[in-house]
């Protein structure tokens, strides 16, 4: 397809090798009285600045520019590259440059003239905050390592870009802090992502799938973000920053259960109330994962532990009802998760729709028409309203699919099933690792500088780090 | 892969050949809170089971519960429990919490005979607590305001133990059976009815051979009470400069035994001390801030408490 070694370029060989390619604009123009023309991908390229280059070199083409070093030197501002055979004209072409080929010449000028497709910095809109900063990672790479850089003003800290994809074309960017880091940790991460560079990675959750210690677990054993705050944060903690160009959430490996609970307002606010509002997130998840279980195990299996008085509320709810408890969950669980996933499909103002549809109507129906108690409804409102204040969203995920594992269990074996399950559920935690560090640490408990920033907050002083 | 499969296989295997055997539905049990034991015709007991009905429909204000009693006849109490499940739901004796002895069953049966099938029982909550009544048991779970449950408003009643000394801690199933074990008496709380209302009235004592002994009256409970210092709380109404006053008992802070042996003769020393309050004086120059006042208050109230022991020991 391309001609092999050095030759002069031609029009119509490089017309042949752009054909059927629309938006690839050829320019005529005459330059040291020669026919000369500029290629391009239309649109990629600043085309401004370009109409105002070609206008100059025209008109000061006559008494300026005498030989090619002139022309050299009338674009050395922009000039990028020369390229010398055809492959290489097009690789440039296609990464957004301006070729300027003259005829009968050996090389092309390759002209940089970009005009960036990046949309401008905004608020983070899967992880808010109501304090704190409100800027997030965007999908330019470049941009995103130029606002760590500009953030953290810190030498050490170090960007190691790393070619991947069919024809390496996309850029990873490991960003860490040399001082914290461990080294050990930064050369298995490198090699990690040294393993799948022929992969084409279109997100950075394709890349966490490629290099995560296992597959078979349902929470993420690497922690995305796109707060920048998150980025810097962790960066200081000695962790490693993964960043693939095109997709604004940031990976920071290694991770662990007590990270994936914290949001950054925790140290926004103050420490009591942030402690309080990280218990809350811990109960929280107890009560997405067990709620439905228990309460299952409760009315089908041990009823002697329920109190007198609401047992009789739960008997008298449920008296019409057809189902067993397990069913009536199912039922519930399931359309609330449907709303759910429907939600996110639609556009927004949809969307609302549906949850007031999902909320008030199937609820309510559902209770009237006595296919579920309205305990059930309570049960099953509370386990979603609490799986939703896990701060990283593919971590509460995991829970969310978790809980139908412990109401199956509970159906069977009552509440004896449901300790089960929370045994082997606590020995799966603990036996998960990130990058080969435990994934559920409690040896931060007795770690006296760590305790102060694990299940509770406690207030720092300045100094004493 | 194969794994996964082997895995699914098994969870399948598992929920289609267990099932859910053990399990049963809370609204097909009968909710069971309370029992009532009373003698039958020949040489048989009357049991009353008193079940909680559950507020039938959805509707947005809860009805209270309502209750149903089944009394059947029969010759032990377990045959009792399963008669019921020919006419009712499966009994399900995990909320019990009220066993009622009439006062005529403990005169023929011993005690330990009657609640024996509830410590056996695995259902029955060793925190059950048991009273004895003067009136038929069945009657008195059938009385009370409509709407309440008798089971549940006896077992309340006996919480107060923090206002009045008139009566007795409430003594559950396990610590019957604990009192049965050891050699020695112990007192029931007794329960009747005054005026179609259920009160706690007096206590029945079962003497070493868990045997009825004999009944107090809810004064002589009262009394029982200063002498063992089970006072959580009561009043204690004396006269003073011709007015009445009453001095509200907080809690006890001192008690001695003292035993002395006199030529056949043994003298049983008591001494008690508690902190009280001076709850209300009707005596129109009252000077509760003087502690002088107060200790004129205390004599008198001691000497009406003293009064009320001597009677008791003299019982």
């Amino acid at each position: 397809m391309f001609n092999k070694g050095k030759r002069t370029f031609t029009e119509d060989s490089l017309k042949a090798l752009t054909k059927n390619q629309d938006d690839i604009q050829f320019t005529e123009i005459t330059v040291l009285s020669r026919k000369a023309f500029f290629i391009f991908v239309n649109g990629v390229i600043d085309y401004t600045e370009y109409w105002k280059l070609a206008q100059d070199l025209t008109s000061s083409s006559s008494d300026k520019i005498h030989s090619y070093d002139d022309l050299m030197h009338f674009f050395q501002p922009f000039l990028f590259n020369v390229a010398h055979t055809e492959k290489e004209l097009m690789t440039e072409l296609f990464d957004g440059k301006i070729a300027l080929v003259l005829e009968g010449k050996q090389e092309a000028l390759l002209l940089n003239l970009p005009s960036s497709k990046t949309r401008s910095f905004a608020e983070p809109t899967t992880e808010r905050v109501v304090r704190g900063p409100k800027i997030s990672l965007i999908e330019s790479l470049s941009d995103n390592i130029a606002l760590i850089r500009q953030s953290t003003k810190d030498q050490s800290t170090v960007v190691r870009k790393i070619k991947t994809g069919s024809e390496e074309k996309k850029e990873i960017a490991v960003i860490y802090n040399k001082n914290l880091a461990k080294q050990h940790l930064v050369d298995e991460v490198l090699s990690r992502i040294e393993k799948v560079k022929k992969e084409d990675i279109l997100d950075s959750g394709v890349l966490e799938e490629l290099i995560e210690d296992t597959h078979y677990t349902p929470f993420p054993q690497i922690q995305n973000t796109e707060r920048l705050d998150k980025v810097l944060a962790s960066l200081k903690e000695g962790r490693v920053g993964i960043i693939v160009d095109g997709s604004p959430f940031a990976l920071i490996a290694p991770t662990k259960v007590d990270m994936l609970l914290q949001s950054p307002d925790d140290y926004y606010e103050r420490w009591i109330a942030g402690s309080f509002l990280r218990l809350l997130r811990y109960i929280s998840v107890f009560i997405t994962v067990f709620l439905s279980a228990i309460y299952i195990s409760l009315v089908s299996f041990n009823s002697g532990m329920i109190p007198t008085e609401l047992a009789m509320t739960i008997a008298g709810t449920r008296q019409n009802v057809p189902f067993p408890p397990f069913i009536e969950a199912i039922i519930m669980e399931l359309t609330i998760e449907l709303l759910r996933e429907a939600r996110v499909r639609l556009p927004t103002p949809v969307g609302q729709t549906i949850g007031l549809v999902g909320g008030v109507i199937i609820g309510q129906a559902a209770v009237q028409a006595n296919l579920v108690s309205s305990i059930m409804v309570i049960i099953v409102s509370i386990t979603t309203i609490t799986s939703f204040t896990v701060p990283q969203y593919s971590f509460g995920l995991g829970f969310r699919a978790l809980r139908f594992g412990a109401m199956g269990i509970a159906a069977i074996l009552g509440l004896y099933g449901t300790t089960l399950f929370f045994i082997i559920f606590i020995t799966h935690l603990a036996k998960l690792t990130s990058f080969n560090e435990p994934y559920l640490d409690l040896r931060q408990l007795f770690n006296k500088k760590k305790q102060r920033d694990f299940l509770i907050r406690l207030p720092k002083k300045a100094g004493n780090n | 892969m194969k794994l996964v499969v082997h895995l699914i296989g098994l969870f399948v295997a598992i929920s289609l050949l267990s099932g859910c055997w053990d399990s049963e539905e809370i609204e097909d049990l009968s909710l069971l809170v309370g029992v009532g034991i009373d003698l039958g015709e020949d040489d048989q007991l009357s049991l009353t089971h008193q079940i909680l009905l559950p507020a039938s429909g959805q509707s947005a204000e809860t009805p209270a519960p309502s209750y149903e009693n089944a009394t059947v006849l029969a010759r032990t109490v377990h045959d009792a429990i399963r008669e019921v499940a020919m006419s009712k739901n499966v009994l399900f004796a995990n909320q019990q919490r009220l066993i009622i002895i009439n006062e005529n069953v403990l005169k023929s049966l011993p005690l330990d005979a009657v609640i024996n099938q509830f410590i056996k029982d695995n259902d029955t909550r060793r925190s059950c607590i048991i009273m004895v009544s003067k009136d038929p048991a069945e009657q008195i779970l059938s009385t009370g305001e409509d709407g309440s449950v008798p089971s549940n408003d006896l077992y309340s009643l006996s919480e107060n133990i923090s206002a009045t000394s008139k009566i007795l801690p409430s003594i559950t199933l396990g610590q019957t059976s604990a009192s049965l074990q050891a050699a020695g008496s112990f007192a029931i709380q007794s329960v009747s009815i005054k005026e179609k209302m259920l009160k706690l009235d007096g206590a029945g004592v079962i003497n070493n051979h868990s045997e009825l002994a004999g009944m107090l009256t809810a004064d002589e409970v009262s009394y029982m009470n200063w002498l063992e210092g089970n006072i959580e709380g009561g009043i204690i109404v004396g006269e003073h400069k011709g007015k009445r006053f009453s001095v509200e008992v907080i809690d006890q802070t001192n008690k001695e035994i003292k035993t002395t042996v006199n030529d056949s003769q043994v003298t049983i020393d008591i001494s008690t001390e508690y902190n009280t309050r001076l709850s209300e004086d009707w005596y129109s120059n009252e000077d509760s801030f003087s502690s002088s006042y107060l200790k004129e208050i205390e004599k008198a109230a001691s000497r009406t408490a003293g009064r009320d022991y001597s009677r008791q020991i003299a019982k």
